[in-house]
């Protein structure tokens, strides 16, 4: 369980430097099936989910990285279940933090891992 | 036919907000203005042509299906464009046709277009029944479920929109068709059961399993046991508060793994805090306000400690995150899984007077048997909240968007900000409070939510379990 707690963290960490810095680099990261849901919009496969992810109405998004809450459970196809919710600044604004919570499936091909389903919602618990 | 036309047509995309370039209108998409602003380009005056397809193009950053956004749209056209005679609405992801029956209004619309849209049901035409004149229907291109025939699509369409004469562009047989009962049947209520193809795991079927879940949870009784798998994992923790919208800075650093849920969240958890995972390994990683269970019995224990609570209430929001798929296709080894978030306020220790309200929000991991096709819950991740005035992912959505829209306050008069304003009106609507005690209440907590809360419970306290009635008030 250690070391899922381990590579769901580097894995998520991972994600959101990502998202923040130079996100068309998710592209590789999502499996040929995933699907995203982001505040109730739908997306499916890489490239229709990069194409949502790139065309949100913030500029600019910083995640607190370091405070991230991170609960993972594996799941009964090899695979894991990453609930993280934190907090997250859009353009700048620190006045106004913005509470999320995001739901992962990944799942591991040949070592790395991969999400199959992203669920990213802004919430308040 | 009108609505064939498309774009061709000169003179209608020349509207001054074509959104294109830099002048974005940011998820104002409901606001009237807009509306006023885009409608005349998208009406032709020669033959009547309402031009809505693709509306998100139209509206930059509106989502043609936000209820309220149609509202105000038909709203609109049924005062201003009273003779509209075709319309097109296609290429608007449109599942049902309830926001836009108010065009039913419309004494001269005879041609609707519904194509290419995300209509699963033909019975949503039931919306569109009372529209008077209509009668030229368009509708392919459409995932409507089950599958019907031209004929069967014909019969339907002609009980239900009677004026109705042609249907994707052919015209209905003369004399009245004869439309089987079990037809109808087939048409608007759709079947729920799971059983037979694995594939198509159905929302409602989903959806009715985990409020099973949830009320036999609250009960604590055998069937829970029986909806639990035997290697479940089951985890619970708490979230720390909303930061207050004034204090900023302090707000972003403390919010690590450690930051504190308020000293009532930490009163529930006198009772089981040993972050303990099954089989003796400790998880170090856990911090005091978090466990974790494996196993169905350690998993039903550790509930068992838990405070009563009600989760299974109407305030329910399940949102079923379709087809997480296990490899290639469902086999005995490998069941097919679903993911469910469910987000909802819970009340903790009802009936007693202790009773408090919290948010929570729970993901769960359904795993269907292919023998009998029912649900087992494979992993439960529970998280416990403070208690909130009814915030939502509707309102969450508004108030990003309301941030991201440009600014055009005076900058010599303080505005305050729109957030407060809606957690002012939000309290409100949760409490019955007239508006002026709200603001008193959320100022003397300095905006933290979770305090005022807490603050409004107290103060009840002292006056006999309620709010006094000359608080209470439409103002």
């Amino acid at each position: 369980m250690d070391e899922l707690n381990q590579v769901a963290t580097a894995f998520v960490k991972y994600y959101y430097e990502k998202f923040d810095t130079n996100r068309s680099d998710l592209l590789s990261l999502y499996q040929p099936d995933a699907m995203l849901t982001f505040s109730g919009d739908r997306a499916q496969g890489p490239e229709a989910i990069m194409k949502k992810l790139n065309s949100l109405s913030f500029r600019k998004i910083a995640h607190d990285i370091a405070g991230l809450n991170i609960q993972v459970q594996p799941t009964f196809n090899n695979g894991m279940l990453v609930v993280v919710s934190g907090q997250l600044i859009a353009d700048d604004d620190s006045d106004h933090p913005l509470m999320f919570s995001q739901v992962f499936t990944l799942n591991n091909a040949n070592g790395q891992w991969f999400i199959l389903n992203d669920v990213f919602n802004l919430s308040f618990v | 036919m009108a609505h064939n036309r498309g774009s061709g047509r000169g003179g209608r995309n020349r509207g001054p907000n074509r959104g294109h370039g830099s002048k974005k209108q940011q998820g104002s998409g409901s606001n009237a203005a807009i509306i006023q602003q885009v409608l005349p380009s998208l009406f032709n005056h020669a033959d009547g042509f309402l031009d809505l397809s693709n509306l998100r193009t139209k509206f930059s950053g509106s989502n043609p299906t936000d209820r309220t956004f149609v509202m105000n749209l038909t709203r609109a056209i049924c005062d201003q464009y009273r003779n509209v005679v075709s319309i097109s609405l296609e290429g608007n992801n449109i599942r049902t046709l309830e926001p836009w029956r108010d065009l039913c209004q419309l004494p001269m619309l005879q041609n609707i277009s519904l194509n290419n849209n995300d209509i699963r049901s033909l019975g949503e035409l039931q919306h569109l029944s009372k529209a008077p004149q209509v009668t030229n229907l368009l509708i392919q291109r459409n995932p409507i479920e089950p599958k019907l025939s031209l004929e069967e699509i014909m019969a339907y369409v002609s009980h239900k929109m009677t004026s109705v004469r042609t249907v994707e562009g052919q015209p209905l047989p003369p004399g009245r068709l004869n439309l089987a009962p079990g037809l109808v049947h087939k048409i608007e209520h759709k079947s729920t059961a799971a059983s037979g193809s694995m594939n198509r795991m159905n929302n409602a079927s989903v959806t009715a399993f985990v409020r099973t879940f949830l009320t036999a949870y609250d009960a604590r009784n055998s069937t829970l046991a029986s909806m639990y798998h035997e290697f479940v994992h089951f985890s619970l923790s708490t979230m720390p508060t909303l930061p207050a919208p004034a204090s900023s800075r302090h707000a972003m650093k403390g919010a690590s793994k450690d930051s504190h849920a308020s000293p009532q969240a930490r009163a529930t958890w006198q009772a089981y805090q040993s972050p303990v995972v099954n089989h003796g390994t400790t998880n170090a990683a856990m911090g005091p306000d978090e466990a974790l269970r494996v196993g169905r019995q350690p998993v039903l224990e550790l509930i068992g400690q838990l405070p009563r609570s009600q989760f299974a209430g109407e305030s329910l929001q399940v949102e079923v995150v379709l087809r997480t798929v296990s490899g290639r296709g469902p086999t005995q080894q490998k069941p097919n899984l679903v993911t469910v978030l469910v987000e909802g306020k819970y009340l903790e220790q009802p009936k007693t007077s202790m009773g408090v309200t919290r948010m929570f929000s729970r993901t769960l991991v359904l795993a269907q048997t292919a023998s009998s096709g029912q649900f087992m819950v494979t992993n439960d991740m529970l998280r416990l909240g403070e208690y909130q005035p009814k915030v939502t992912r509707e309102l969450a959505r508004q108030m990003t968007e309301a941030k991201a829209a440009p600014s055009t306050a005076n900058p010599f008069v303080t505005q305050p900000q729109p957030a407060m304003e809606e957690i002012v009106r939000q309290l409100k609507t949760a409490t019955g409070m007239r508006t002026v005690h709200c603001r008193e209440l959320l100022e003397a907590s300095k905006w933290d939510v979770g305090l005022t809360s807490a603050n409004l419970e107290e103060f009840k306290r002292t006056q006999g379990g309620k709010i006094p009635d000359h608080m209470l008030g439409p103002d």
